[in-house]
């Protein structure tokens, strides 16, 4: 008895000791085929790269490195894991949530400078500062996200005091801010393109010439100039002259209506039909900063268009429906737009032209899915350079679409708030901002996040969010696109760009209080990337930025 | 055989019966309109709106749909520009806009004018459409009775059970959006207001001496419903459907605030306001010229339709 007492003390201290550890990695049981725990480090590999896509494996090395194995040199890849979308949450929540359900996406768990206290549906958020976190810690205590989708209930709202930055000012509320002594306006770059679509499987536009007097048709100085807020410029090219991939030696078809009439009567006696065309141009009513006043543009381009013999009936369609249909190719013109997630030709022309992307501007042309699959596979910039220009030329010539603008948007402050900026990529840092009326910063956006387990979400309402509570293996710079480390100390990548090793942060904790390690790396990735993974859950399931950067998940089912 | 015939010819003839009002109850009832200030108001606003609708080509400085940018004497940023008038001191050399532009850079004042056209046509013609159906439909539920009033009368509940706002947004939802649905959108809202009228006039007229005997008589049903009983019902139809074109007008307006009316660029007041409903701190003539167009016309025909119940019901006869 008095032995087993003894074995029995004995085996707890060793338990307190050692099995704690032990424990806690064994917790993690292989989750699928494609995962391997080896001493408590987890290896998820895909059996080949004949599954399509650009990932192949993500190891575990130690507790502080991840190296991730690719099918094609990715030379974007920072940019890519820099992106919110892929921030990291602790593994035993993402196994605890099931990968999903409320639990996991109103609930975020991160390492961010600020922690989710409170969501109030379709009220606010409110966040507070996170005092363990690695980094300079937060200037406000709290921080309260809300929303408002009218523009000038927002702005009534800074001017009133009672928050204190918003998103999106109306563009005729640009100078009223910028007037206003109280208030300070902060522009943002327009790192995205605003365009007209059109799809080559609906007559008339399947033929090349009506599409090219499309383009000769709109006048985008007239659109810039009156309808977009200071900030904007016109588009030349499907990408703004931030993003490497933009081509200067590619002039646009100028606006000419002349030409464009003689090019639809061109193009209606070879094919046999009436002259004007009737047709039906779409969009959605949703402000985004490359179309901040979606009805007026689109009166606008209807009236261009009627000059030169397209008469078209708007439609406007609610948001999703509209989405749905572009995709789907079931709409003849259409008008849209993309805004840059990471700064690199892929992000704009391989979404929407290359062998992936959607039926949204009908049939895809080969010649252009081809000059982008060897531009993508290509690590030198300087090699790249000429396959984009030869792209661009083919962009203009084929005209799937006429790029129209680049819209400047902004942020508006109140003027005493210090550290207040806009990011041209629509993430504002709220921890280097600091209101010295009082403890808590107010920020209110166009709309309510739908869910902050951003890795299955797309929108900017949520991905803004999810960037104070969680962080990524990288982050882009406070108001800029220049990648930083943020939960990777450093990285490296072999010379052909296939494989990268990130080095993690030692001593970083979550907000429950459990440590950040390459585990919690590799599950955070995987969950998304493997479709047959029990916890590829998520909100609603479509994981969409991640199929985006990386090609396609692994053990897609055939049906899709 | 001869001899009835003759008889219900006389008959025919008296005069209250086949006239409903004589002429000189109408002079009656037009000289008690003119007599009401308010509806001498309402007449005047309706007057000056329909004469605008009609000669908005004429009177409108630009065409309604034509953007000023790029138009001589036109420089700078345009779009919701403020309104110019040059007597209230605007710069001469500036080009007047009464109303100042809209966001599309379009003269207000011309689509403000076009508007009108819009707006009136959906209200009359809509109310024209729902008095028919509402009306015949009523008539025949009162005089029919029976399994037929029933039908009718339970299928009107039916419609009247919707919000009529509701209603109309699913109508247009299901027909496509558009000015022509919207306008039979409100006009099938409408009916069972003008069929439940036209039932209780219809029934409290059946009753009457002059019915009876006419169906003593053996007159054809159909004949007796329409060139008897129906003048004689019509009063309140009037003042319903007057008050009524209001309505259409506010209900028209507001289905094209929802983007589910007048399809852009047509002008229409409610579409006009929606545009600029974001603008209404920076830019309030945005909002202010196409509401007040509304609200003006609104009270016309309400300030009229009061006037002429006034003046229409016997009940109210000042002699």
């Amino acid at each position: 008895m008095k032995l087993s007492i003894r074995a029995l003390c004995l085996m707890l201290l060793v338990l307190v000791a050692f099995g704690a550890p032990v424990l806690a990695q064994d917790a993690i049981e292989p989750l699928s085929p494609n995962m391997t725990v080896t001493d408590g480090l987890i290896t998820y590999a895909a059996e080949s790269c004949d599954y399509g896509g650009s990932l192949l494996s993500i190891t575990a090395v130690d507790a502080n490195t991840v190296e991730f194995q690719l099918c094609v040199p990715d030379p974007a890849l920072p940019s890519k894991v820099a992106f919110s979308a892929l921030g990291i949450a602790p593994a035993e929540h993402l196994i605890a949530t099931n990968g999903g359900g409320e639990a996991l996406f109103r609930n975020p768990i991160g390492t961010g400078p600020y922690m989710l206290e409170n969501w109030e549906l379709g009220s606010e958020i409110v966040m507070t500062r996170n005092d363990n976190y690695w980094g300079e810690a937060a200037a406000e205590p709290t921080v309260i996200f809300r929303w408002n989708s009218e523009a000038a209930a927002r702005l009534v709202e800074l001017q009133a005091g009672t928050v204190d930055g918003i998103d999106n000012p109306a563009p005729g509320d640009f100078d009223v801010i910028a007037n206003d002594p109280n208030l300070a306006l902060y522009e943002r770059q327009g790192t995205n393109v605003f365009y007209l679509g059109m799809n080559n499987t609906v007559a008339p536009f399947d033929n090349v010439l009506v599409r090219q007097a499309v383009a000769h048709a709109i006048d985008k100085q007239r659109i810039v100039d009156n309808f977009y807020p200071a900030g904007s410029s016109v588009a030349d090219q499907f990408m703004p002259s931030l993003i490497f991939g933009y081509t200067e030696e590619v002039a646009p078809l100028e606006y000419s209506p002349d030409r464009a009439r003689e090019l639809l009567a061109e193009a209606a006696a070879a094919d046999g039909f009436e002259l004007p065309i009737e047709t039906t141009l779409s969009y959605r009513d949703v402000v985004r900063s490359y179309l901040p006043q979606p009805g007026v543009v689109a009166q606008d381009l209807q009236a261009q268009l009627a000059e030169v013999g397209i008469n078209v009936t708007i439609d406007m369609q609610e948001s999703g429906t509209f989405i749905d249909n572009s995709d789907a190719g079931l709409l003849s013109l259409h008008l849209l737009g993309w805004g840059a997630d990471y700064p690199d030709a892929t992000n704009f022309l391989d979404y929407h032209f290359g062998a992936g992307a959607s039926d949204q501007f009908g049939t895809k042309f080969p010649e252009i899915t081809e000059a982008l699959a060897q531009a993508a596979a290509l690590a030198d910039p300087a090699e790249r350079y000429p396959i984009y220009v030869q792209a661009n030329t083919l962009l203009r010539d084929l005209a799937p679409m006429v790029p129209i603008a680049h819209g400047g948007s902004g942020t508006a402050f109140r003027a005493v708030i210090e550290g207040a900026h806009s990011s041209p990529l629509g993430n504002e840092q709220f921890s280097v901002m600091s209101d010295p009326d009082d403890d808590t910063f107010v920020w209110m956006q166009n709309g309510e996040p739908a869910g902050l387990y951003c890795a299955d979400e797309s929108d900017g309402e949520a991905l803004r969010a999810c960037e104070q509570i969680l962080e990524a293996l990288l982050a882009y710079e406070t108001a800029g696109t220049e990648v930083i480390p943020a939960l990777a100390e450093s990285y490296e990548a072999s010379d052909d760009l296939m494989t990268w090793t990130f080095h993690l942060r030692e001593g970083v904790t979550f907000h429950d209080g459990s440590a950040f390690d390459a585990n919690d790396v590799v599950l955070s990735y995987a969950v998304q990337w493997d479709a047959a993974n029990p916890l590829h859950v998520g909100r609603d399931g479509s994981f969409t930025y991640f199929s985006v950067f990386f090609n396609g998940f692994l053990n897609q089912p055939a049906s899709e | 055989m001869a001899s009835i015939n003759a008889t219900s010819t006389k008959i025919d003839k008296i005069p209250p019966v086949e006239g409903g009002f004589s002429t000189s109850l109408w002079l009656e009832a037009l000289k008690n309109l003119f007599r009401n200030r308010s509806a001498i108001v309402g007449m005047i606003i309706i007057g000056l709106l329909v004469l605008t609708a009609v000669a908005a080509p004429l009177i409108a400085p630009y065409d309604p749909i034509q953007s000023m940018i790029g138009q001589p004497g036109h420089t700078g940023r345009l779009p919701a520009k403020a309104p110019c008038i040059h007597l209230l001191g605007c710069a001469l050399e500036e080009p007047e806009h009464f109303m100042g532009l809209d966001l599309n850079a379009r003269d207000m004042f011309s689509r403000i004018l076009h508007g009108a056209r819009t707006s009136l046509f959906v209200g009359f013609s809509s109310v024209f459409f729902s008095i028919v159906i509402g009306s015949t439909l009523g008539m025949i539920a009162g005089y029919a009775g029976g399994w037929l009033d029933m039908l009718i009368m339970r299928m009107m509940d039916v419609l009247l059970a919707f919000p009529s706002l509701l209603l109309a947004i699913a109508i247009v939802t299901v027909l496509g959006p558009g000015l022509q649905n919207a306008l039979l959108a409100i006009a099938i809202v409408s009916i069972p207001v003008y069929a439940r009228l036209a039932r209780a006039s219809v029934l409290s007229v059946k009753e009457m001496e002059y019915i009876t005997a006419e169906r003593a008589l053996g007159g054809n049903p159909v004949r007796i419903l329409f060139t008897h009983i129906m003048p004689n019902a019509l009063t309140p139809l009037i003042v319903q459907g007057t008050l009524g074109i209001g309505s259409a007008v506010l209900e028209a307006a507001a289905l094209s605030f929802l983007g589910l009316g007048a399809q852009p660029p047509t002008p229409e007041w409610g579409a006009i306001l929606s545009e600029g409903r974001n603008y209404v701190f920076t830019s309030p003539h945005l909002v202010f010229f196409p509401g007040l167009a509304i609200m003006i016309t609104v009270l016309g025909f309400n300030l009229l339709g009061d006037g002429m119940r006034d003046a229409l019901d016997p009940r109210l006869n000042r002699f």
